[in-house]
């Protein structure tokens, strides 16, 4: 009985000591944050201000938590000690590959897929009418039932059918679609798709950019690159930094459990010279000037050691904003390219750049996003591309043209 | 204010802890200290409802004043344990029943009116029932009437307690409330009790939960939409009734660890109820201190089994038992589910089912499934839902045995379910027993050393899934 208790007290002790260490610790770590979280909240007019405030509390109080990261890892360890592959109540699931995906049970239909594409139609039109060509793009959804490697029965969250749909929708509505399923098909699976990013790879986006440059030959008869100059990988410095990424899902999981990406940067070896406008989340418009590199790419992303708060997809064009618009002063001749579109765009954007004169972009998804239809009549384009990603077709991605057109 | 929780771990108890520590000279400073930090606990997530408790505190205390005045007077008290009764069940039922009892007259009437919707007040049934005890435990002279409108307070309020039990007699902490000792090995013993509650709930009845919830709902979807093959029915089922007793068995863990940790001794209110061998005892191991509540309010006054005729008997057993399902929810699956047990402990009572030696392993499996059918009564939403769900138990509509989605959650949830099935049965307990009773040996030496490296270990993998912001569902809103 004596060792028993001595074993409880000994234990006891080295817990407490834990509890109030820790607790200390955060107190002092996070107070500040804490603080500001509760004086910002603490004008309480009515009882839902009340639940806000606790709310907001916990957040703080979670969000601040010392060693954060590090539970997340102890928490990927003992998933994969488990040998389980999904985490956080089917959120993510790991196929044999290593690749993360969303998950889902079921997927509701979207009834609203056709009305999409009728909106990208009368975009269209918008734009035929000033002399101006719409292609809608759709890239590879991450889930690739011929690259994927789940057991039978997995939940993941198939968004190829969708993607089929709104494809057959706006080709019946009479809009020229590029499917870079397609596209990409011959790209190996391995090197198209980060295993812990939504993104793909920048080596597929550059794939991707070629194959919209030939469709654009093909289809309008537009010589971007007759030369096959700008396609031709040799023409840009290439630098892999291996094991430098953890992406958006790995940030969620760990880099135990989903492991760290290698991450390549394309940078164009050609003289370049760019103006670039981005929207910043502070409503600030922020312009850079110079080269591809000074200009289009936030490099600092790639000297900061924290994965964990740092994406490597943010190089290009800080990953996306609700207004950009790229001036290419070394190509004023250039035709002129609208996008509406979502951060899988970035680097396509960016290695279409030298072809055009100017580039501007909407996300229509980000906050203070200017409105596509009045700026496509305010404006003036020789081409438009709406891309989406699979799994962002949704009524706020196509937050234009909602009205039939008064002729 | 949940105890597997950031804020209750390292803000809320830390600070409680200390302070109760450092007003340890004072006896009364550190109730009034407890209280100020229940009556927070509780305010923290119902900012409006702690003034429905405070009026509850307020009420059981007058009146348990009065009657305890009444009877050193010898003066009848009667009437005011009537009123007692209507205010602390009318409480219950304003708040919880109805609703309920509305819409089912408005249904049963063809009136087109709907039910208003009421907050249901987090842990009402739990604290509704202690301010009860406490008048009640008055009137029946098992304890004296408390002068003090603050002690009360604490003894309906304390935090360790308040929201899911167990639901803690005044006649067994009277004594604690103004004479109670914290020593170092309550205080230990404690913090271990509560550390392993923590770590049943947050890796155990979490995970069960995800397992359960998505395959009861999808189950609610419809057989048209989803299909819920048997086997992942049944595997709804026992991860539900894994989740419940990890869930509830944990909180109240965790209880009786803070209480000790306080000073206060709780009686157990769980006792491995998955060995037993009937459905009574089932109930004699399962949320003890609700059935000792009802045995001591209301089926020993009713009679209890000591009365002339059977009749009387089957009576109060069911008057217990439609109590008891209603207890835990508004619906009529918890009546149904109520009834179901009252079946087959009368039956067992009956059919002297006791009294037969022998066919453990039977006897066992027989209770195992009548309380997961139970728990599948228990855990659907509606009778409409129970319907579907045991269309999918027994494949009725040609639902297929099982799916590859089944199997799928048996290799992602399968060393969960086996951890589980392992510590519904005391085997912790043996091993602690029989390592206990040979403190020579060197495997109960190098028991003792593992044991706080292993306890350290659960904290820090329970943070670090509450750091990660996992699945912490918390399933007394019924209650």
């Amino acid at each position: 009985m004596k060792l028993f208790f001595a074993k409880k007290n000994l234990t006891a002790l080295l817990l407490l000591v834990a509890i109030l260490g820790f607790s200390a610790a955060n107190l002092l770590y996070g107070k500040d944050a804490l603080l500001e979280t509760l004086t910002t909240m603490l004008d309480i007019q009515k009882i839902e201000d009340v639940d806000a405030l606790v709310a907001g509390a916990e957040e703080a109080v979670s969000e601040q938590l010392l060693y954060k990261v590090q539970f997340v890892e102890v928490y990927g360890y003992i998933q994969k000690l488990l040998f389980k592959t999904e985490i956080d109540n089917f959120t993510y699931g790991q196929d044999d590959n290593g690749f993360l995906n969303y998950l889902g049970f079921f997927r509701e239909e979207d009834s609203m897929l056709p009305d999409y594409a009728q909106r990208v139609a009368r975009l269209k039109d918008i734009v035929e009418e000033k002399g101006g060509k719409l292609l809608l793009v759709t890239p590879p959804c991450k889930y690739d039932p011929q690259g994927s490697a789940y057991a039978p029965g997995y939940p993941v969250n198939d968004a190829n059918a969708r993607e089929d749909a709104l494809l057959l929708y706006a080709h019946e509505a009479g809009v020229d679609t590029m499917d870079l399923r397609e596209s990409l098909r011959d790209f190996p699976y391995q090197e198209r798709f980060f295993k812990a990013d939504h993104h793909w790879t920048i080596q597929a986006a550059f794939a991707a950019y070629s194959a919209i440059v030939q469709e654009f030959e093909d289809r309008y008869d537009l010589l971007l690159d007759p030369e096959n100059f700008y396609r031709d990988i040799n023409n840009y410095d290439v630098y892999t930094y291996k094991q430098a990424m953890l992406g958006s899902m790995g940030r969620n999981t760990g880099v135990v459990f989903s492991g760290l990406d290698d991450y390549t940067l394309i940078v164009p070896k050609f003289p370049t010279h760019y103006i670039n406008t981005a929207k910043e989340p502070n409503g600030m418009e922020l312009e850079t000037e110079g080269t591809f590199e000074e200009a289009l790419l936030d490099t600092v992303h790639l000297s900061t050691s924290n994965i964990y708060s740092n994406s490597l997809y943010s190089v290009y064009l800080q990953e996306v904003r609700a207004w950009n618009r790229i001036v290419n002063t070394e190509n004023p001749d250039g035709p002129k390219l609208f996008c509406v579109r979502d951060s899988y765009f970035t680097p396509v954007v960016c290695f279409l750049s030298p072809m055009f004169s100017e580039i501007h972009m909407i996300w229509p998804l980000g906050e203070g996003a200017p409105d596509v239809e009045r700026y496509v009549r305010e404006n003036d384009f020789d081409y438009v591309i709406v891309e989406v990603y699979p799994y962002n077709i949704n009524d706020d991605m196509f937050d234009f043209c909602r009205a039939a057109l008064v002729p | 204010m949940l105890f597997s929780s950031i804020v209750f771990l390292f803000y809320f108890l830390p600070v409680v802890l200390v302070v109760n520590y450092l007003l340890g000279f004072s006896r009364t400073l550190q109730n009034l200290w407890l209280l100020i930090a229940s009556l927070f606990f509780y305010a923290w997530g119902e900012p409006v409802y702690v003034f429905l408790m405070l009026a509850s505190i307020f009420a059981n205390y007058f009146l348990g004043l009065i009657i305890g005045k009444s009877k050193e007077k010898d003066k009848p008290t009667r009437r005011w344990v009537v009123v007692a009764c209507i205010i602390n069940i009318g409480l219950l039922f304003v708040f919880k029943y109805l609703p309920f009892t509305l819409s089912n007259i408005y249904r049963m009437t063809g009136s087109a009116l709907t039910a208003p919707k009421i907050a249901l007040p987090i842990g009402i049934s739990f604290f509704t029932f202690q301010a009860l005890s406490y008048v009640l435990d008055v009137q029946m002279n098992k304890t004296k009437y408390e002068k003090s409108l603050f002690y009360v307070g604490l003894y309906i309020a304390f935090f360790p307690q308040l929201i899911a039990g167990p639901i803690v007699q005044y006649n067994t902490v009277a004594q604690q409330i103004r004479e109670r000792r914290i020593t170092m090995r309550m205080f230990s013993v404690g913090l271990c009790r509560f550390t392993a509650g923590l770590g049943k709930k947050i890796l155990l009845s979490n995970n069960f939960a995800i397992l359960a919830d998505n395959i009861f709902n999808w189950s609610m979807i419809g057989q048209e939409f989803y299909e819920v093959p048997i086997l992942m029915a049944w595997l709804g089922s026992i991860s539900y009734s894994l989740q419940i007793y990890f869930d509830f068995s944990a909180y109240s863990d965790m209880a009786i660890g803070l209480g000790l940790m306080f000073g206060f001794r709780f009686d157990e209110n769980f006792n491995y109820p998955y060995i037993a061998k009937s459905i009574t005892e089932f109930w004699r191991r399962w949320h003890i201190s609700l059935s000792s509540w009802f045995r001591d309010y209301v089926y020993f006054p009713l009679g209890g089994s000591r009365v002339q005729n059977r009749d009387k008997e089957i009576r109060n057993l069911f008057i217990v038992w439609v109590l008891t399902g209603l207890w835990h929810g508004a619906e009529w699956n918890f009546l149904l589910w109520g009834m179901w047990h009252f079946i087959f402990i009368l039956a067992e009572r009956f059919f002297g089912y006791h009294e037969k030696p022998g066919y453990n392993v039977l006897k066992h499996i027989y209770t195992i499934f009548i309380v997961v059918v139970g728990w599948t009564l228990f855990r659907v939403t509606n009778l409409f839902q129970a319907g579907r769900y045991f269309a999918n138990l027994v494949g009725a509509n040609s639902i297929p045995f099982s799916n590859d989605m089944t199997w799928m959650l048996f290799r992602e949830y399968g060393i969960w379910l086996l951890l589980g099935v392992i510590f519904s049965m005391p085997v912790a307990q043996k091993i602690n027993d029989m390592l206990l009773e040979n403190t020579c040996k060197p495997l109960s030496i190098l028991y003792s050393v593992l044991y706080p490296v292993a306890m350290l270990l659960l904290f820090a993998v329970s943070v670090a899934y509450l750091a990660r912001g996992t699945y912490n569902p918390f399933i007394y809103f019924n209650f």
